[in-house]
């Protein structure tokens, strides 16, 4: 066991030095949109990537049952996931496409066939769903709730399904 | 027909009548030496370790087993689980041992032929099945990342797949040593002699997504496994038995892929190829097992944050990448005249540069939030007013995979000539890629090598010794450019072999140092996969020949690194300088030719030539060789 434990000890010495930033590895919890900056992503970084340290399995998301077709904002899948993927979600509903946002809609129980409508929607309404430097991801499902109830097609995904 | 009748015999001893009651149970588990099976071995993670008689446990959690000798004793651990799963229904739910058990009682019950065991209620194990909910497993490998010395080789996870999503909604199963805060030496240390305890944990597969491919900038390759859903049930009940369970964690063996695939092979105990553990394990390794296992049905390839903005930047023309570096650091407006006079599919893809850019600088630090979340709100605005819907192409997949890249072993023997003195030269390289190596599968510029060790013998006088004993050898060139500005940098360390003038008469000798040295530098892409890279470079040595037993040293090296298309052919134009200040004065010089020229997966023709100064002396070396890969 670990039989070149001492000698790689004395020549990884370099290495060590090298790797001055101790957060390297657990990378910075932080997107923009989110509203973090400074000492918060670190801390952030901290909490999100449990697998340092964590003794029990963090699965906090996917014990509260899958509401397909259920209410956008109440879902915790769908919080949990926006929460965590807001820059790239920004990104791909202003191209109308993207990984993150199928899975959204996945989230969220779009059929395959209102796919495409669902993309153009979220492009159309960029500016409205996010609607300031600072809109939080919460406040990004509520004004996308909104829209959506408002429109024919989509009502159906918004409201109790 | 001996087949069939093997079949028959077979089907016969399963279905003998189920024992009655525990006593039974254990006779038929002692006849048909259960506990000396490969299974059992894949639950209780039982071992060969050296030094030791008999079977030892990896797991160090004492929650882990039932019997108090049972880290030691296959046997006894199998007879205490039988009993504790034959145990009287406690009254609280989740307590009894089949709730704690649930993989251990699956396999024995169906190998004994158990029908009559309690069945206890166990909702928070029924919960964590329900909430993972799996239809599949997928092996994840994430490329080396060289700035951290826990991912040097890559890292190894393995994704649940679940009916909710395969991809980003998958769970992902991940060891790893619980490192707290530590960092550099420390880490080391511990992490080098087991002083880290190790657990697997579970985390959406997003957030390593995010972790590996947005913030390290690792490529990830998924690797889809041919589980049945009886494998897939063992596995997902095993990894709940190994909830909260601690193992020592070693860097080089213990560690995240021997881990992984110690769970693996509760799903599939073939996978266990040799009882005593190799001194290394290596994480494409652990994918190299799985493919060779025909485990692996599909390979999906998830290009880095990274490598899909390079990928898009180098689809853009200039005076679109200026538009969309400008845009992302302010200095030209989303919506400014130029990028409005752009086409909409090109003025789209400008604006998609221009927000990953501003992503990426974000996630290095490199920009503050301040003023960031305006423009990015400014660009993406910008963005979805053109109406063009659809993201950037997807970059194109890498010839080769991980697992089909060279082996890491590496053996050399050649034969050269040092001036006019021939000599036969053997090298072995434990682990793991150098510069010169085949490229495929492996990151490009990485060069990692433990313990490259080469003897030399010169046949005309008999002389014998260790030309170089290198621990570590660690070298980074990362091109810089108007995107990516990263630092290239080489570090190594161990016993080499110095020219100097011989201490009596006027001729030469050869002298042991042992040398440390660093560089930083950069690297610039000429295309073509050719890489030019400079370096400063510090070194300092200590050997008994040496004026004072020290020399300390400045200098630099440069050098060119091209390929052939195919990499068949690859070769370094190398040159470096070193001017030893302290110790004797003096100025070392080395210029020349590596080469290499792939024959077989498994063999290479090796061909260097250089001119060296060192002690105002100089002299030509050539040599020539095999190298081999297994």
């Amino acid at each position: 066991m670990a039989r070149f434990a001492l000698m790689a000890l004395l020549v990884l010495a370099p290495v060590a030095a090298m790797a001055g930033d101790p957060d390297i590895g657990c990378g910075p919890g932080t997107q923009i949109w989110a509203g973090n900056s400074g000492v918060a992503p670190k801390v952030l970084g901290a909490t999100t990537n449990g697998s340092f340290g964590l003794q029990t399995f963090g699965i906090t998301f996917g014990t509260l049952g899958c509401h397909q077709g259920g209410k956008v904002v109440a879902d915790a899948h769908v919080r949990e996931f926006a929460a965590a993927n807001l820059d790239a979600l920004a990104h791909d509903m202003a191209q109308g496409d993207g990984e993150v946002l199928s899975t959204f809609a996945g989230l969220i129980g779009v059929k395959d066939s209102d796919r495409a409508d669902f993309y153009a929607f979220t492009q159309r309404n960029f500016a409205r769903i996010f609607a300031n430097d600072d809109t939080t991801s919460l406040e990004v499902l509520a004004s996308l709730e909104k829209l959506m109830a408002e429109e024919p097609q989509l009502a159906v995904y918004a409201s109790q399904g | 027909m001996a087949v069939a009748a093997a079949l028959c015999a077979a089907a016969t001893a399963n279905a003998e009548p189920a024992p009655q009651g525990l006593a039974a149970a254990i006779a038929q588990a002692r006849a048909r030496h259960l506990a000396d099976t490969l299974m059992w071995r894949a639950l209780v993670h039982y071992r060969r370790m050296p030094f030791r008689s008999g079977w030892t446990s990896q797991a160090d959690g004492a929650a882990f087993f039932v019997a108090p000798e049972g880290k030691r004793s296959p046997e006894s651990e199998l007879e205490a689980t039988l009993a504790a799963l034959f145990a009287e229904s406690p009254a609280a739910p989740d307590a009894h041992p089949s709730c704690r058990y649930p993989a251990r009682r699956t396999w024995l019950a169906s190998e004994l032929g158990l029908a009559a065991l309690p069945e206890p209620p166990c909702p928070a194990y029924e919960q964590f099945r329900a909430a993972l909910d799996p239809v599949g497993a997928t092996l994840v490998f994430a490329e080396a990342f060289l700035n951290n010395p826990a991912s040097m080789f890559g890292h190894t996870l393995l994704r649940i797949d679940t009916k909710r999503g395969r991809d980003l909604l998958g769970f992902a199963v991940n060891f790893s040593g619980a490192t707290g805060n530590d960092s550099g030496i420390v880490y080391a240390a511990r992490g080098l002699t087991g002083g880290y305890q190790g657990f697997f944990s579970v985390d959406p597969y997003y957030e390593k997504v995010k972790s590996y491919g947005d913030w390290e900038n690792r490529d990830i390759w998924e690797y889809q496994l041919a589980l049945s859903p009886e494998e897939l049930d063992l596995l997902l009940a095993h990894l709940w038995e190994l909830q909260g369970i601690a193992f020592d964690y070693y860097y080089f063996d213990e560690n995240c892929s021997q881990q992984l695939l110690a769970l693996l092979e509760a799903a599939r105990p073939a996978l266990r190829e040799r009882e005593f553990l190799p001194p290394w394990v290596i994480p494409a390794d652990t994918v190299r097992a799985a493919v060779r296992h025909d485990l692996v049905t599909d390979v999906r390839y998830r290009p880095s944050a990274a490598t899909r903005l390079r990928d898009a930047a180098s689809r853009l023309s200039r005076d679109e990448r200026g538009l969309a570096l400008g845009i992302a650091s302010g200095d030209v407006a989303p919506d400014a005249p130029a990028v409005q006079a752009l086409p909409p599919a090109e003025r789209a893809a400008t604006l998609d540069v221009a927000y990953d850019v501003l992503r990426y600088r974000y996630l290095a630090h490199d920009v503050a939030r301040e003023g960031s979340a305006g423009r990015a709100r400014a660009i993406l605005l910008a963005r979805s007013e053109v109406g063009v819907r659809g993201a950037a192409p997807e970059p194109p997949r890498p010839a080769w995979r991980p697992d089909e890249g060279h082996d890491t072993m590496r053996a050399a023997f050649s034969a050269g000539a040092l001036g006019d003195e021939p000599y036969l030269e053997l090298r072995f390289r434990p682990a793991f890629h150098d510069q010169l190596d085949p490229q495929g599968g492996y990151v490009r510029g990485a060069e990692i090598q433990f313990f490259d060790t080469a003897l030399r013998v010169y046949p005309t006088t008999g002389r014998a010794r260790v030309q170089e004993f290198v621990p570590l050898d660690l070298v980074s060139l990362t091109p810089w450019d108007s995107i990516f500005r990263p630092l290239s940098f080489r570090v190594d360390t161990g016993l080499r072999t110095r020219v100097a003038p011989a201490r009596h008469g006027d001729g030469v000798e050869q002298a042991s140092v042992f040398r440390n040295r660093g560089g930083l530098g950069l690297s610039l892409d000429l295309g073509d996969g050719a890489l030019l890279y400079a370096l400063a470079e510090a070194t300092g040595e200590i050997g008994a020949e040496l004026d004072h037993d020290a020399a300390l040293g400045a200098g630099g090296s440069a050098g060119i690194l091209a390929s052939t298309p195919g990499d068949l052919w690859r070769g370094e134009l190398f040159a470096r300088a070193t001017r030893y200040a302290l110790g004797d004065v003096t100025t070392a010089l080395s210029a020349g030719l590596a080469q290499r020229v792939t024959l077989t997966h498994h063999l290479a023709l090796e061909l260097r030539s250089s001119y060296e100064r060192d002690f105002g002396r100089g002299w030509v070396e050539g040599v020539a060789g095999l190298r081999g890969y297994f």
